[in-house]
């Protein structure tokens, strides 16, 4: 006998993911609203929905929000830019010669366990306080994925090409170009979409500690006299802004490899 | 090269101590050799360059006065209440991000609804750059340890969460046949089989969380608190005393390695049967 | 009704409960008696790994059930046991706690186990490997500790995937000698999974051919070559015979999947 399914329980079923996910975040919305509303926790520790979206539409229409994420997204462009200007190139030579690579690893294995923030005051020694250290905070976050995804790309060739190619006679710059940086676009593509997102946070950071302007400071600000409703509004933008840059570079990596490997 | 006789091997192609990769030959100590020559040419580098005032001392500072500052810090009390504070808010943090990453983890691995339930949260969680919640963590916890815990543990629950939960996924279901074959009921196979075959991913979490964790009483000390590494780091900063600073960035770096180089190695152990797997 | 029956099986591939799905196999019956070693043999995606499960009672049949002794099944029971084609072995585990494994879910006093483990270890040749790990060991060893461990549950009827599949040739061909070795000794009855003609004709008392997707019985051939088996009736005129036979019946069959182009093999 056929199971006979129901049009609404294989409604159900099929996008029940989809379903559980929005119910449980519908009604997250909600109990903070409700809770917001009868004051069961003071409103300075949470604020509620409704106030944080009237707040963002208020300092949208008044621009100044606007020109805070501006200042953000500039800064981010530069650092983002600039570590990859850096990064590629480094891990591509990295990844061709081992000798740059045995000796270049001690450094990067270094910079990779510290925290950057660590670095900060020694930055600030050198670039004082404004956009300049702050880019460079943002370059410093950005390029530690690229690095490391970029030379993990090239040495991660399938071997059995490198074969085949050695057999028809090419050489190895020959291979270098013609095999191994095509083979590794993906892997560093999906480094270019982590930088990204590590460039975003470290915009905020440094304009949390040591800057004028930019959704960081405004965090920071409203950290410091007590405006939840504002500093949530400022977080979610940065969040929402990771998102759609998340978003938008697994767009573009999917459209790489779909390109190169054809469907599926 | 001589094909002489066939069973003396050349050095540079016995197979024991060289590799050949498309980058070449090398042996096996060439990464270490090279990797300390480079450490020490920079060393001398930069202590020359100290003394030759190349660069404004105030920037760089030299290896033999950040050794002097290490010297004065290691010797004084002061400092190891400082360090204390700092490892107080890790542990504490980090054994909290423990028990609930690893046992959230493990019910959302196994019970799918729930998972699908949680994963909005779970996710936005996860983008959100936790440094920048730090304003409004200490809008609930206030300067002290407690916020710097929930920094620490913040960072490193994450990790911890979403390897155990990936661990747990990824079981070879021919496994779960195998034992189902034999008679095994549901709480049996989650005992026998699906918790040690997640136990790699779990320690990649972990080893990932103890570095997020690590980043995290750094900055929430430096963002603002009384005391701590953070701290110091930040009170060197800003008088200028680059040699302190260094001292102090080179015992977070070095912690960092070390705790990454242990917890791999620990990894390895456990995971010996993973890697060599073929069938 | 004999020992073992299948009666009009019918099992249905689905990726989730509404997939309307692919007939892996319909109308599908077969008689199977005590201590008879049966191959099944067919086209790729012909169903006969999911027949067998079905019998095991991992996989529920959409119509149709099976019979052991009578009794219908529908679930795992302690008279049944499976040596798969991946080997199945818990790989953080060494060679005698994998064989023990099996035994973990019944109730048997620690001493009458350890001898267990101890016997079946030894019959498939792996003693002296006790405390190794399956990745030390070769795809031959590995399916051994999966057969071991199959045995030690003592079961009535062995249900063997395809699981000479993944071991090269060579060994392949002595594995079937050591198993036919042993089904002599423990006298089992035994369904075995085949992609192999020659396998199939080798070990069996009869055969089974199934036909391209949907599954069924197409035809089942009395294997009379005399018993224990050697080496050498491979190359006999009788074991051509069969050979030419099994092909005939099958050839068809396999040409209908290929016709097909790339399919989904159950």
């Amino acid at each position: 006998m056929e199971k006979q399914s129901r049009p609404w329980s294989r409604f159900f079923r099929r996008y029940k993911r989809v379903i559980l996910g929005t119910t449980t975040f519908v009604l997250f919305v909600l109990v903070w609203e409700a809770v917001g509303r009868t004051k069961l926790i003071p409103p300075i520790f949470i604020s509620r929905p409704s106030i944080i979206l009237q707040v963002m539409v208020r300092e949208l229409i008044r621009g100044k929000l606007l020109f805070h994420m501006t200042t953000s997204l500039l800064e981010l462009t530069w650092g983002y830019l600039i570590s990859i200007v850096i990064g590629v190139p480094l891990g591509l030579l990295m990844g061709r010669y081992r000798k740059i690579e045995f000796s270049l690893d001690p450094f990067t294995m270094l910079l990779y366990s510290t925290p950057i923030i660590a670095l900060y005051p020694l930055i600030i020694i050198w670039a004082g306080i404004g956009k300049t250290s702050i880019v460079i905070i943002t370059l410093l976050f950005a390029v530690f994925p690229i690095i490391v995804n970029t030379f993990t790309g090239v040495q991660s060739v399938d071997p059995s090409l490198i074969r085949a190619a050695r057999s028809f006679g090419a050489r190895e710059g020959q291979i270098f170009y013609k095999i191994v940086l095509p083979a590794a676009i993906p892997i560093v593509i999906a480094g270019l979409r982590l930088g990204l997102g590590r460039a975003l946070i470290g915009v905020v950071i440094g304009e949390m500690f040591g800057g004028t302007a930019g959704l960081g400071y405004l965090i920071a600000y409203s950290g410091a006299f007590f405006k939840t409703a504002n500093l949530f509004a400022s977080l979610l933008i940065v969040v929402l802004m990771g998102i759609v840059f998340t978003q938008a570079l697994k767009k573009v990596e999917e459209t790489v490899s779909r390109h190169r490997y054809g469907g599926g | 090269m001589e094909q002489t006789n066939q069973d003396k091997i050349l050095p540079e192609v016995d197979a024991i101590t060289a590799r050949k990769t498309f980058r070449g030959r090398f042996f096996r100590n060439e990464r270490w050799l090279i990797g300390a020559a480079t450490i020490v040419l920079f060393l001398v580098v930069w202590e020359v360059a100290g003394r030759k005032n190349w660069v404004d001392q105030t920037f760089i500072s030299r290896p033999s006065l950040v050794v002097r500052a290490a010297i004065q810090m290691l010797t004084s009390p002061d400092f190891y209440g400082h360090l204390s504070v700092s490892a107080i808010e890790f542990f504490v943090g980090f054994a909290a991000a423990l028990l609930v990453g690893v046992g959230f983890g493990l019910f959302i691995g196994w019970y799918k609804n729930l998972e699908y339930s949680f994963e909005p949260f779970i996710m936005a969680l996860y983008s959100t750059p936790r440094d920048a919640l730090i304003p409004l963590i200490i809008i609930w916890l206030g300067i002290g340890l407690y916020s710097k815990m929930a920094v620490v543990f913040l960072g490193a629950v994450f990790p911890i969460l979403v390897n155990t939960v990936a661990g747990i996924q990824n079981v070879d279901p021919v496994l779960i046949r195998a034992a189902k074959s034999f008679g095994a009921k549901e709480r049996a196979i989650f005992r026998k089989v699906v918790l040690p075959a997640s136990l790699p991913y779990m320690i990649a979490g972990i080893r990932l969380g103890v570095g997020r964790g690590l980043i995290g009483f750094v900055i929430g000390e430096m963002y603002v608190a009384e005391k701590g590494i953070g701290f110091l780091i930040m009170r060197a900063g800003s008088v200028l005393k680059t040699d302190d600073l260094l001292f102090l960035v080179s015992i977070i770096a070095g912690v960092g390695v070390l705790s990454n180089q242990l917890i791999r190695k620990f990894e390895e152990k456990v995971s010996r049967w993973r890697f060599e797997r073929s069938v | 009704m004999s020992y073992l029956e299948a009666k009009n099986i019918k099992i249905i591939y689905r990726k989730s409960p509404d997939d309307p799905g692919l007939v892996a196999v319909e109308n599908l019956n077969l008689s199977v008696n005590k201590g008879e070693f049966v191959t099944i043999v067919g086209p790729s995606g012909c169903g006969k790994s999911t027949f067998l499960m079905s019998v095991d009672g991992l996989i529920r049949p959409d119509q149709g059930e099976v019979y052991i002794e009578g009794k219908k099944i529908s679930s795992p029971g302690p008279e049944r046991a499976v040596v798969f084609q991946e080997f199945a072995l818990l790989p953080w585990r060494t060679v005698e706690s994998n064989v023990a494994f099996g035994l973990e879910f019944r109730d048997i006093p620690p001493n009458e186990k350890k001898q267990t483990i101890d016997k079946y270890v030894k019959m498939v040749g792996l003693a002296g490997f006790e405390k190794h790990y399956p990745h030390q060991l070769s795809g031959g060893m590995r399916q051994r500790a999966g057969l071991a461990r199959a045995l030690s549950v003592n079961p009535e009827i062995l249900l063997m995937d395809e699981p000479f599949a993944a071991i090269d040739a060579q060994t392949r061909e002595i594995m079937g000698t050591e198993l036919l070795r042993i089904w002599d000794r423990e006298k089992k009855t035994v369904l075995f999974v085949t992609h192999s003609i020659d396998e199939s004709i080798y070990l069996a008392d009869r055969i089974v051919i199934m036909s391209a997707r949907p599954g069924r019985v197409k035809e089942i051939i009395d294997v009379k070559l005399p018993r224990p088996r050697r080496f050498e009736v491979k190359s006999s005129m009788e074991f051509v015979e069969y050979r030419k036979r099994v092909w005939q019946t099958l050839e068809e069959e396999v040409k209908k999947v290929m016709d097909y182009g790339t399919d989904e093999s159950g």
